[in-house]
């Protein structure tokens, strides 16, 4: 059994199709990424798992027990972490109370040890501890959003769009870091991207959406190889 | 007549003196304000309507309980915050993250509860009996004269001072307080962060009340008790927050410390109309010139 499974997923605002339908499964150590263009669908299959869109259809279960209806707070004491679309850091707290903020759900002992692991992952979140967040570069508050999430130990990693107006070193270096903590804890991660020739160079496993629905699916190094992925998503010829 | 003749080095500490002590209660009044602004965004207009609940629960428990005054006036929040939780759950929370729909709900809720006051506790002016009547009387070999200071006021500004650093060391030190001022930041981030909102919600809306209630408490003992008494903090609050910022902590206090002193200071040497006058236009230069306060942020 995978650790996290979606079936038919249809998530809506109203009138408006977040996705028609997306199916994938995850398993534990490994890194599946969710590829396509703006509004294909990524970041609200993400917002759905965490509990933040509303599900109009489908099915999604973490350990074969369902995360419909559970709120997010309560998501996350299942074991996900979450790591939205734009960031999104408490620019006015400083960089140790955001990632206070993602362990809020671990004890007091446990903050101050996985604090230093996060550094350890993020030294330059370290030098800037006590310096308010929103004056952190773009590639910084994304090391930030970063570790907020792995504050709790989660079991699964949902990262929404990291590469978003970043530079390429620091594009390459959030992919190490992410190898790096899979490395070590197991992690699961999906990977929503735009960047279809990054996302693909980092991922195991690949789902390409496509207005809602999955255009192609398979494992990244055989989407690599496909001609066609190739043409319509890595921009190759 | 001469301006600086007027204003003696003894009136000059008489007034900061007595700014200081107004000043606290408005700031304690606005906190509670801008806090449910901050997080919730709901506008608190029935927010003069627990400070007169704050001011009858001193009455009671001070003045006909006969509890020690320092034990009366804490007692009054935590009663009247405690009370509060259920129209929190009745009212206030239909309301959260909808700000013009709480306006207009919230303006109903102070009027039924003015009116169940009235006839609760019916129409006449109370006095809340003064804790203290001495007078401390300092500084004559300093000033030639001497500064006088009624223990009544010291001890009301002791009790606002250790409830605005109780709140400081919540907000800023403790995991309550964190949660607070990242939901106030982003609530849909920080319920995916594991902070259950509707809880945080729950829980500044009674430390809002719970200052907000003191400091009625404190006012009514200064002015008068009644059923009406209300206006004025909900109106204290509201030019405390829009001078300091809508949302926003520090603004608040900045906010409550300028026209405190400022109010004082005009109305011992002008009068209260031109305090009066002054203090609304300074609220209308400031949301012409910067509507999003002196310290809070456009948004």
């Amino acid at each position: 059994m995978s650790l996290l499974t979606i079936d038919q997923l249809e998530v809506r605002y109203g009138p408006i199709y977040g996705t028609h339908s997306v199916s994938l499964t995850l398993d534990a150590g490994e890194t599946v990424a969710l590829v396509g263009s703006n509004g294909a669908g990524k970041s609200s299959t993400l917002k759905a798992i965490m509990g933040i869109a509303p599900v109009a259809r489908g099915t999604i279960t973490l350990d074969g027990k369902s995360l419909l209806g559970v709120r997010p707070a309560d998501v996350v004491r299942r074991g996900l972490g979450y790591s939205p679309e734009g960031r999104r850091v408490f620019g006015q707290l400083s960089v140790r109370e955001n990632l206070e903020v993602g362990g809020i759900i671990i004890d007091k002992a446990s903050m101050r040890q996985r604090m230093e692991q996060m550094f350890g992952y993020f030294p330059r979140l370290r030098e800037r501890a006590s310096q308010r967040a929103g004056s952190l570069s773009g590639g910084e508050q994304q090391m930030l959003a970063i570790g907020r999430a792995l504050m709790s130990r989660p079991r699964v990693f949902l990262l929404d769009e990291p590469s978003l107006g970043l530079a390429p070193i620091v594009v390459e270096r959030i992919g190490e870091i992410i190898a790096e903590v899979q490395k070590a804890e197991g992690l699961a991660v999906i990977l929503a991207e735009q960047n279809a020739v990054w996302a693909l160079a980092i991922a195991h496993r690949a789902v390409i959406l496509e207005l809602g629905h999955i255009a192609v699916q398979g494992s990244a190094e055989a989407m690599r190889a496909d001609p066609q992925v190739q043409r319509a998503f890595l921009g190759l010829e | 007549m001469n301006f600086t003749d007027l204003l003696t080095p003894v009136l000059f500490g008489q007034i900061l003196l007595d700014g200081l002590s107004v000043s606290s209660i408005y700031i304690l009044i606005a906190l509670g304000f801008t806090l449910l602004f901050g997080i919730m965004r709901v506008v608190n207009f029935a927010h003069g309507e627990f400070a007169m609940l704050g001011g009858f629960a001193l009455y009671c428990l001070w003045g006909q309980f006969k509890l020690p005054f320092i034990v009366a006036v804490p007692l009054a929040g935590l009663v009247v915050a405690a009370g509060s939780l259920v129209l929190e759950q009745t009212v206030f929370r239909f309301f959260y993250q909808k700000m013009f729909q709480s306006m207009i709900g919230l303006l109903g809720l102070s009027t039924v509860m003015m009116y169940s006051a009235m006839i609760l506790w019916g129409e006449q002016e109370r006095q809340i009996p003064p804790a203290f009547t001495d007078t401390l009387e300092f500084g004559a070999s300093l000033f030639g004269e001497n500064l006088l200071l009624p223990v009544d006021r010291l001890v009301m500004f002791g009790i606002s001072l250790t409830t605005l650093a109780a709140f400081y060391l919540l907000i800023m030190h403790t995991r309550i307080g964190l949660a607070m001022r990242a939901a106030a930041e982003d609530v849909e981030v920080a319920e995916a962060m594991g902070i259950r909102t509707r809880v945080v919600y729950r829980q500044a809306f009674a430390v809002a009340i719970f200052m907000t209630a003191i400091a009625g408490a404190l006012y009514g003992q200064i002015y008068f008790l009644s059923f009406q008494m209300g206006d004025q903090p909900l109106l204290k609050a509201f030019i405390v927050v829009i001078l300091g910022g809508m949302g926003s902590i520090p603004g608040a206090a900045l906010g409550g410390l300028i026209l405190g002193m400022g109010e004082v200071f005009l109305s011992t040497l002008f009068g209260p109309s031109v305090s009066n006058f002054v203090s609304f236009g300074g609220v209308i230069a400031i949301l012409i010139c910067r509507p999003w306060g002196l310290l809070g942020k456009p948004e």
